[in-house]
C-alpha cells in the first residue's frame, strides 16, 4: 500500500490476499508447452493418417518409435495444471523440462558443429535425454526413412515449419552414420528452437519461485471458495411484487461525513495511484513508439450505497478507469481494493467470485449484447460462469432478472436485434443484476439512448439501487444527468482527477476552472434562461502527449485572466482540500481566484469565433 | 413573429417572397423487406429568410430523413417520395427539379452540416482542395480565387493559421476543428439555407459549446437561414426561433421556441420536458414517458403516441388527431386535447404537467391501458 | 454489502415505465411480432438474391445428380461397352447411329444424351456424373480441411495475440510467399503413382489453402475481441475457451462461410488444372479434370462433346458456388439489414 498520504485518503483495510496470476514468463512457458503438445499431436496424427491411408509399411513401428513424444505430450498436459494449483512438483517437473531442453540444444549444437562427434551416437535419438528433440526428430527421421511418406514434411510445415522439415532432411542422412551439411543444419535449427523454448521457460520458472515466496508472506491467502463463503454465497434475486406506491424516494446513499471521517464506514472500493498506459505500436517490428496516458494516477474511495460519478470529455480516461478498476484490462500501476481484497493480478479462478460482485453496464446497448445469442443465454452466461450449471435454475433466474428490469419473462427466447435501444439497455442491466452484485460500474448507460428512454433507465437504476443495496460508479459526460443522479462526483481531465466533491459543493461552488467551463457548457432546455457561455479554447490535447505542469493550462481561461503565470506550465498541481470542506478537493494552483464575477468578466470579453485552438 | 409556420398555403402556388423554404405535406417512405416504413409522414413547415428552425425528435422520428429529402440526398429506391409532396425553396419547387439543376442548388444555395465530421470529409484530399473544389464548381471562379475563398471561409469559422490549415488533411485535425471545417465548407458559397443535422452530437461538451456559439454568431453575421436538427432540447432552446417536434414521422407540435418549450401543448413534448433530469428532482424519480417508440411496421391505428400517453381516452384510439390550432399565431399541436371534445380534459393535463415539472413525480395515469386491467 | 441480498421490499414501481408489461395487450407496440434469429434473417435476405438462389439450385441439382446418378445409369464409368468395335471417333450427343466415314449422325436417340467418347467409347454422361462425385467431394472436403486449420490458427493468433500471434502469422507469411502452384505440382508429383490418391490431392489443397482463411479469422478475432459483448462476457467471469467458441466464433462465422464457399470453387478449378496437367488424381479415377485431360487428344478429331460437358460442369459449379458466396455475403452484411 502506498503509505504516502498526499492524496489525503486513508490506506484501505486489507482482509486477505488472493492467489495471483502467474507472471508473464510462466504464462508464456505454458503456451510453449501447449505448442509442443500440439506439434506432437499433429505429427502423430498425420503419421497415423498417412500410414493407414497409403498402407505404408512400418507406420505402426513409427508410432512406437516416437515414444518420447508421448512423454513430452503428457508432461505438457500435466505441468500447466500443476502450476494453476501452485504445486511444487509441477514446478520441479517444469524445471526439469526446461533444463532438458536447454541441455539438448547445447548437445545438438555440439554434435552439429564439432566434426566427428556424431560417431558414437545412434541416429534418431541424436540428443540423448532431450525428449522434445527426440520427439520431433525421431518422428521425422522415421517418416523419411520409410520413404513414401514425404507428406509429413509439408504437413508438418503447416504446424511448425522448420523442425520437421529440417529434421527429416537431416535424419535421412544419419542412417549412414556420417554427418554432412544437411544434418548439421537440421540440428542447429532444432537447437535454436529448443533454446527459444527452454530459456523463457526456465526464466519464467525462476520468476515463479520468487512469486511463490512473495505470495506467502503478505496476507493470508484466500481461495475462491473461502471468499464465496464469506460473502454468504450467490444469492438469488427476487422479482418485485407489483404493489405499493412510488412515494418512498430513495434516500441519498452517501454515508454521513462524520461516519467517513471517523472511519466508521469502510469504503467498498478504494483506488490508489491507479495508472493505465497503452503503448502506441508502430513500424513493421511493432515497436513501442509512444504511450497513451489514459489514466495517470487516480485516487478515490467509493462508499457502500453511494453513487460516485466520474465526469469528463472523451479521451479523459473515464471509460478506461472503469475497465481498469474491474480488472478487465490490467492496470499499469496502482492498487484497487474491493471490499478488502486487492485486485492486482489475481488468478482468474479466484477472481471469479469477485467478478460476480462487481458488474458493469455498458454504454452501447447495441454492441454490448452478443447478436448471435438469445437473451436467455446472454444473461445466463454469467450464471453459468458462476457455477449455476442447472439449465432450469438458470432459466428461472434469467426470467427473474428480466422481470426485475421491467421486461417480460417470455422475451428470453428472443434475440437482441428485436429490441429497441432502451430495452437492450435493460437487458444489459439484467445481465449485471442476475449475478446479484454489490457494485456496478455504469459506463455511460444512458448516453446512447433517446431522451424519453433515458429517464426510464435512470429510474430503473435508482430503483435497483434502493432494492438491492447497490453501489454505483457512474461514468458520464452528461452533467445534468450526473447532477441529478449522483452523490459525489470526480471530474477527470486527461487521465487525472481535477476536482472531487459532493454534488452540492461541486455544482454550487466549483473550484477548478475546467469544472466551471463544463458546467457553463450545459445547454438548458429553457429559452428564458438563454445566456452566454464560458467557451473553452481548443480541443482536449492528445493523452499521448499531455501538456506539462497542469494538464489544463493550455485551455485554461483562469490562467489567461491571471496573466499566464509560469507555475501552471511547470508544476503539476496537487489535488488539495478546499477551505471549508476537507472532502472537496481541486487540483488548481489558483483555485481561490475563481469567483462568479471572474467568470462573468471572462464571458464578457471572450471571442467565441476565435476558440478553435488552444495555446500551442 | 406572426404566423411563421404556415401549414396550409394553396397547393401548387409559390409561397410569398419572404419565405425561403416551404415544405408542404412531405411524405417519404422506405420500402424494405418487412414492409413500408413511413419515415416522414405528412410534414409541413416554412422558414423565413434569416431565421432559424429547430426540428426536434428522437431517433426514428424522421427528422434526418426530412432534411435528406429536402436536400434530395436519398437513394430512390429504397426511398420513395410521395408525388403530392412539395418543397419550395427560394421560389422554386425543388422536388421536381432535374438532378443537374438540383446539384447546382445543393452546396451552393443550400448546404448541409453532418453529424460526423470525420466521415463527411474525404480523407485523401486536403481541406483546402475540398472547399475550393466546391467553390470553383458553383461560383465558376478560377483556381486561385477558389483557394482564396477557402482560406477566407476557414478564417470566418475562427480557425487559426488558415493559410497553413488549408493544406492539411482531415485526419491531421481534431474533432472540433473538423466540424469547423465542415461549417466553413458549407458557408463557402454563402448559402441562403444551412441545414445542420445533429452538428454537435458527436462532440464533447466543451467543443459543443464552441460550435454552437460559432454557429449562432456566424448565422447572425451571414444572415442565412438555419434548420437545426437535434434531439437535444437544450441545444434547441439556445439556438432557434421556431421549433417543430416530430414523433414517428409526424409533426406533433410547432410554434416559437418560447411557446413550445415553456408552454408545451402536445403530450409528447410535455413528457420530454418533464423527463429532463434536473437538480430539483434529486432524490425523487424522474417522470418518464412510459413504453418505447412503436415499431414503424406496427404503428398504433389512430394517435401514434396514444399507447404512451398519460392523458389518452377512447377517442385517441379511434380518430387520428390532426395538427390542431392550440394557441395564438399559428401554434399547433397534434392532440385531441385541443379539440372541443378534449377541451374539458386539458386543464387537468396541464396541472399534471406543471406538477411533474416541478417535483419530478410520476404522472398520474388517467385510465388504464386495455389488457392492463 | 457483504450480506446476502434481501428480497426487495420497496414499492413495485418498476413496471410503470414500461406500460403493460406482464400481459400482452392491444397496446403492445414494443417488439416486432415475429421472432427471427440472425440466421433466419440472413436466409430471408438470401432469398431476395436471385442469382444466389439459382446458384443454390444448381448446386443442389449437381450434388443430387452426383449422388444418385451413377446408381441409376446403365453403365459403370469404367465400362468399355463395345470392346469389339473400335469406333475411333465416338458419337455426338443424342446420336444413335453415327457414320464415321461421312461424319454425320444418321439416326438420333436418347441412348447417350451427352454423346460417347472417342477411343474407348464411354458414355460421357456417366463420366461427368462420376466425375462430379469425385470433383465435388474433393472441392468440399479440401475446403473443410483448409477452413478448419485456418480457423484454428487464426483464432489462436487473434485471441492470444502477442508472441504466438507473431509466430503464427510469420509462418503464414512464409507459406504465402511460396509459389504455391509449383509447390502443389511438386508435392502432387509424389503421389501421382499411388493408386487411390484422391485423399492425397484433398490433403494438398487443404494443407495449402488455409492461409487466407487464417488471416481472415485472425483479423475477425482481433476486432470482435474488442467488442463490448466480449468484454461483458469477461466481466461476468466467462472462461477464455468459452469466449472463443461461444462468443467470438459465431460472430465470425458469416465471413468464414462466404470465404469457404469461394474456396470450393477455387479448389475444383485447381484440381481440374493439375489433373489436366497430369499431376493430379490418378487418371483411372474419373474427375472433371481427368476427363478433360483424356479428351485432349480427341479434340482435333472433332470430338467437341467430350471436353464440352465436363468443362460446362466445372464452369456451372464454380459459377454456382460464387453466386451462393455472393448471396451469403449480402445476406450477412449488416449494412444492408433493411
Amino acid at each position: 500500500m502506498s503509505a504516502t498520504v498526499d492524496h489525503g485518503l486513508a490506506a484501505p483495510k486489507i482482509k486477505g490476499a488472493l492467489r495471483q496470476r502467474p507472471p508473464r514468463g510462466i504464462l508464456r512457458a505454458r503456451a510453449i508447452l501447449y505448442g509442443i503438445l500440439a506439434l506432437v499431436l499433429v505429427t502423430v496424427g498425420l503419421l497415423l493418417v498417412v500410414s493407414v491411408l497409403f498402407r505404408v509399411k512400418g507406420g505402426v513401428d513409427l508410432l512406437v518409435e516416437i515414444w518420447p513424444a508421448y512423454i513430452v505430450a503428457a508432461l505438457a498436459y500435466i505441468a500447466p495444471r500443476g502450476y494453476r494449483d501452485r504445486k511444487l512438483w509441477a514446478f520441479g517437473l517444469s524445471l526439469v523440462i526446461g533444463f532438458v531442453l536447454v541441455v539438448g540444444a547445447v548437445v545438438m549444437s555440439y554434435l552439429a558443429l564439432v566434426p566427428g562427434a556424431m560417431g558414437g551416437t545412434a541416429a534418431g535419438s541424436a540428443a540423448p535425454g532431450a525428449s522434445g528433440a527426440a520427439a520431433s526428430g525421431a518422428a521425422a527421421s522415421g517418416a523419411a526413412a520409410t520413404g513414401a511418406v514425404a507428406t509429413a514434411a509439408p504437413a508438418g510445415s503447416a504446424a511448425a515449419a522448420s523442425p520437421l522439415a529440417s529434421g527429416a532432411t537431416g535424419a535421412a542422412t544419419t542412417a549412414s552414420g556420417t554427418i554432412d551439411g544437411n544434418l548439421a543444419f537440421g540440428l542447429i535449427t532444432l537447437a535454436l528452437l529448443f533454446l527459444a523454448f527452454g530459456v523463457p521457460l526456465l526464466w519464467g520458472l525462476i520468476r515463479e519461485r520468487s512469486f511463490f515466496l512473495a505470495a506467502e508472506t503478505r496476507h493470508p491467502i484466500k481461495t475462491a471458495q473461502e471468499i464465496e463463503a464469506e460473502t454468504g454465497g450467490f444469492a438469488e434475486i427476487t422479482p418485485v411484487s407489483a404493489s405499493g406506491s412510488g412515494d418512498t424516494a430513495p434516500a441519498l446513499g452517501l454515508p454521513s461525513p462524520v461516519a467517513i471521517a471517523t472511519g466508521a464506514v469502510d469504503p467498498l472500493v478504494s483506488v490508489r495511484g491507479l495508472k493505465k498506459h497503452f503503448p502506441i505500436l508502430g513500424g513493421i517490428l511493432r515497436r513501442r513508439v509512444g504511450t497513451i496516458y489514459a489514466v495517470d494516477g487516480v485516487d478515490f474511495d467509493v462508499y457502500p450505497g453511494e453513487v460516485f460519478s466520474v465526469v469528463g470529455e472523451s479521451g479523459c480516461g473515464k471509460t478506461t478507469l472503469g475497465r481498469t478498476l474491474l480488472q478487465l484490462t490490467p492496470p499499469t500501476d496502482g492498487h484497487v481494493v474491493f471490499d478488502g481484497y486487492e485486485l492486482a493480478d489475481v488468478d482468474p479462478d479466484d477472481m471469479r467470485p469477485l467478478r460476480r460482485r462487481m458488474q458493469i453496464i455498458f454504454q452501447d446497448p447495441f454492441g454490448s449484447l452478443n447478436p448471435r445469442m438469445p437473451v436467455s443465454d446472454i444473461i445466463g452466461e454469467g450464471l453459468l460462469a458462476q457455477g449455476v450449471t442447472n439449465r432450469k435454475e438458470r432459466d428461472k433466474r434469467t426470467g427473474d432478472a428480466l422481470e426485475v428490469v421491467g421486461l417480460r419473462r417470455d422475451y428470453s427466447r428472443r434475440y437482441p436485434h428485436e429490441f429497441s435501444g432502451g430495452q437492450r439497455q435493460r437487458i444489459g442491466v439484467a445481465r449485471a443484476l442476475a449475478l446479484s452484485p454489490d457494485f456496478i460500474v455504469c459506463d455511460e448507460p444512458v448516453s446512447a439512448l433517446d431522451v424519453s428512454i433515458q429517464s426510464q433507465v435512470l429510474n430503473l437504476l435508482l430503483d435497483l439501487k434502493r432494492d438491492f443495496n447497490l453501489t454505483y460508479l457512474f461514468i458520464s459526460h452528461n452533467l445534468s444527468v450526473v447532477e441529478y443522479f449522483s452523490d459525489r462526483i470526480a471530474v477527470m481531465y486527461l487521465g487525472k482527477i481535477v476536482e472531487i466533491g459532493t454534488v452540492d459543493e461541486l455544482y454550487r461552488n466549483p473550484r477548478h476552472p475546467y469544472t466551471v467551463a463544463l458546467l457553463s457548457a450545459i445547454p438548458i432546455a429553457d429559452p428564458r434562461r438563454r445566456r452566454s457561455r464560458l467557451v473553452l479554447k481548443g480541443d482536449v490535447p492528445s493523452p499521448a502527449a499531455p501538456p506539462s505542469g497542469c494538464r489544463f493550462h493550455t485551455r485554461c481561461w483562469l490562467r489567461e485572466r491571471l496573466g499566464n503565470p509560469e507555475i501552471c506550465a511547470t508544476e503539476d498541481p496537487a489535488l488539495r482540500p478546499m477551505t471549508g470542506d476537507a472532502h472537496h478537493r481541486a487540483a488548481c494552483h489558483f483555485a481561490e481566484q475563481i469567483s462568479e464575477s471572474a467568470v462573468a468578466e471572462t464571458v464578457e470579453t471572450q471571442d467565441v469565433v476565435e476558440t478553435a485552438a488552444a495555446v500551442e | 413573429m406572426t404566423e411563421v409556420i404556415s401549414a396550409d398555403a394553396p397547393r401548387g402556388a409559390p409561397p410569398e417572397r419572404d419565405i425561403l423554404l416551404d415544405v408542404r405535406n412531405l411524405k417519404t417512405y422506405f420500402k424494405v423487406l418487412d414492409g413500408v416504413v413511413p419515415a416522414v409522414d405528412g410534414v409541413s413547415f416554412s422558414l423565413r429568410r434569416g431565421q432559424t428552425l429547430g426540428i426536434v425528435g428522437e431517433s426514428g422520428s424522421g427528422k434526418s430523413v426530412t432534411a435528406m429529402t429536402i436536400m434530395r440526398l436519398l437513394d430512390i429506391p429504397p426511398a420513395q417520395i410521395d408525388p403530392a409532396s412539395e418543397v419550395w425553396f427560394d421560389g422554386r419547387e425543388i422536388l421536381g427539379l432535374p438532378m443537374d439543376q438540383m446539384r447546382r442548388i445543393r452546396g451552393n444555395e443550400m448546404a448541409m452540416i453532418f453529424q460526423e465530421p470525420l466521415t463527411s470529409l474525404n480523407p485523401v484530399f486536403t481541406v483546402g482542395d475540398q472547399i475550393a473544389e466546391q467553390v470553383a464548381l458553383h461560383k465558376k471562379v478560377g483556381k486561385k480565387a477558389a483557394w482564396d475563398r477557402a482560406i477566407e471561409s476557414l478564417t470566418l469559422v475562427g480557425i487559426p493559421n488558415p493559410e497553413r490549415r488549408v493544406k492539411q488533411y482531415p485526419h491531421e485535425m481534431s474533432g472540433g476543428m473538423r466540424q469547423r471545417v465542415m461549417i466553413a465548407m458549407a458557408l463557402s458559397c454563402e448559402p441562403k439555407l444551412l441545414i445542420a443535422d445533429e452538428p454537435t452530437t458527436a462532440l464533447d461538451v466543451t467543443i459543443q459549446a464552441q460550435i454552437l456559439e460559432l454557429l449562432k454568431t456566424i448565422q447572425q453575421r451571414t444572415d442565412s437561414a438555419l434548420v437545426l436538427i437535434t434531439h437535444d432540447l437544450g441545444v434547441v432552446a439556445e439556438m432557434v426561433d421556431n421549433v417543430i417536434v416530430m414523433y414517428t414521422g409526424e409533426v406533433v407540435e410547432q410554434g416559437t421556441v418560447e411557446e413550445v418549450l415553456v408552454e408545451p401543448r402536445a403530450p409528447y413534448t410535455m413528457g420530454l420536458l418533464e423527463s429532463i433530469p434536473s437538480v430539483e428532482k434529486r432524490g425523487g424519480r424522474l417522470s418518464a414517458i412510459k413504453g418505447v417508440v412503436p415499431s414503424p411496421f406496427n404503428l398504433p391505428p389512430a394517435c401514434r403516441f396514444e399507447p404512451r400517453c398519460p392523458y389518452h381516452w377512447e377517442r385517441c384510439r379511434t380518430v387520428p388527431p390532426e395538427l390542431y390550432l392550440s394557441g395564438p399565431s399559428g401554434r399547433r399541436a397534434r392532440c385531441h386535447l385541443h379539440t372541443p371534445e378534449g377541451a374539458g380534459r386539458w386543464p387537468a393535463a396541464l396541472e399534471a404537467h406543471r406538477r411533474a415539472l416541478a417535483t419530478g413525480r410520476e404522472l398520474p395515469v388517467h385510465d388504464a391501458t386495455p389488457g392492463d386491467a | 454489502m457483504t450480506q446476502p441480498l434481501q428480497p426487495p421490499t420497496g414499492p413495485g414501481a418498476l413496471h410503470d415505465d414500461l406500460g403493460a408489461a406482464p400481459a400482452p395487450s392491444a397496446s403492445d407496440y414494443e417488439v416486432s411480432l415475429q421472432s427471427l434469429s440472425q440466421w433466419e434473417l440472413a436466409w430471408r435476405k438470401f432469398r431476395q438474391h436471385k442469382l444466389a438462389l439459382i446458384g443454390l439450385g444448381i448446386m443442389t441439382v449437381l450434388i443430387l445428380a452426383a449422388i444418385v446418378g451413377p446408381i441409376f445409369l446403365p453403365y459403370a464409368f469404367d465400362d468399355i461397352p463395345r470392346v469389339d468395335q473400335n469406333v475411333y471417333g465416338g458419337r455426338p450427343p443424342f446420336c444413335a447411329v453415327y457414320d464415321n466415314a461421312k461424319h454425320v449422325c444418321t439416326a438420333f436417340g436418347l441412348v447417350h444424351p451427352m454423346g460417347e467418347t472417342g477411343g474407348l467409347q464411354r458414355d460421357v454422361l456417366t463420366l461427368v456424373l462420376n466425375g462430379a462425385r469425385v470433383s465435388l467431394f474433393l472441392g468440399f472436403t479440401s475446403m473443410a480441411i483448409g477452413v478448419i486449420i485456418g480457423t484454428i490458427v487464426g483464432a489462436i493468433a487473434g485471441y492470444i495475440g502477442g508472441f504466438i500471434d507473431n509466430l503464427l502469422m510469420r509462418i503464414v507469411d512464409v507459406l504465402l510467399s511460396l509459389p504455391l502452384l509449383f509447390v502443389i505440382l511438386v508435392v502432387a508429383r509424389f503421389f501421382q503413382n499411388s493408386k487411390d490418391n484422391v485423399w492425397a490431392i484433398i490433403m494438398i489443397f487443404g494443407l495449402f489453402g488455409w492461409m487466407g482463411v487464417s488471416r481472415l479469422v485472425r483479423s475477425l478475432f482481433l476486432s470482435i475481441r474488442e467488442r463490448e459483448f466480449v468484454e461483458a462476457a469477461r466481466a461476468v467471469g466467462v472462461r477464455d475457451r468459452r469466449i472463443i467458441f461461444r462468443h467470438i466464433l459465431p460472430n465470425a462465422l458469416s465471413p468464414i462461410v462466404v470465404v469457404a464457399s469461394l474456396i470450393i470453387g477455387g479448389n475444383i478449378i485447381g484440381e481440374a488444372f493439375i489433373s489436366f496437367l497430369g499431376f493430379g488424381v490418378n487418371p483411372a479415377v474419373p474427375t472433371w479434370g481427368n476427363i478433360l485431360s483424356n479428351a485432349l487428344t480427341f479434340i482435333l478429331v472433332g470430338n467437341w462433346w467430350w471436353p464440352l460437358f465436363p468443362g460446362v460442369a466445372i464452369i456451372l459449379t464454380v459459377l454456382a458456388v460464387n453466386f451462393v458466396g455472393d448471396g451469403l455475403r449480402d445476406a450477412f452484411d449488416p449494412r444492408s439489414r433493411a
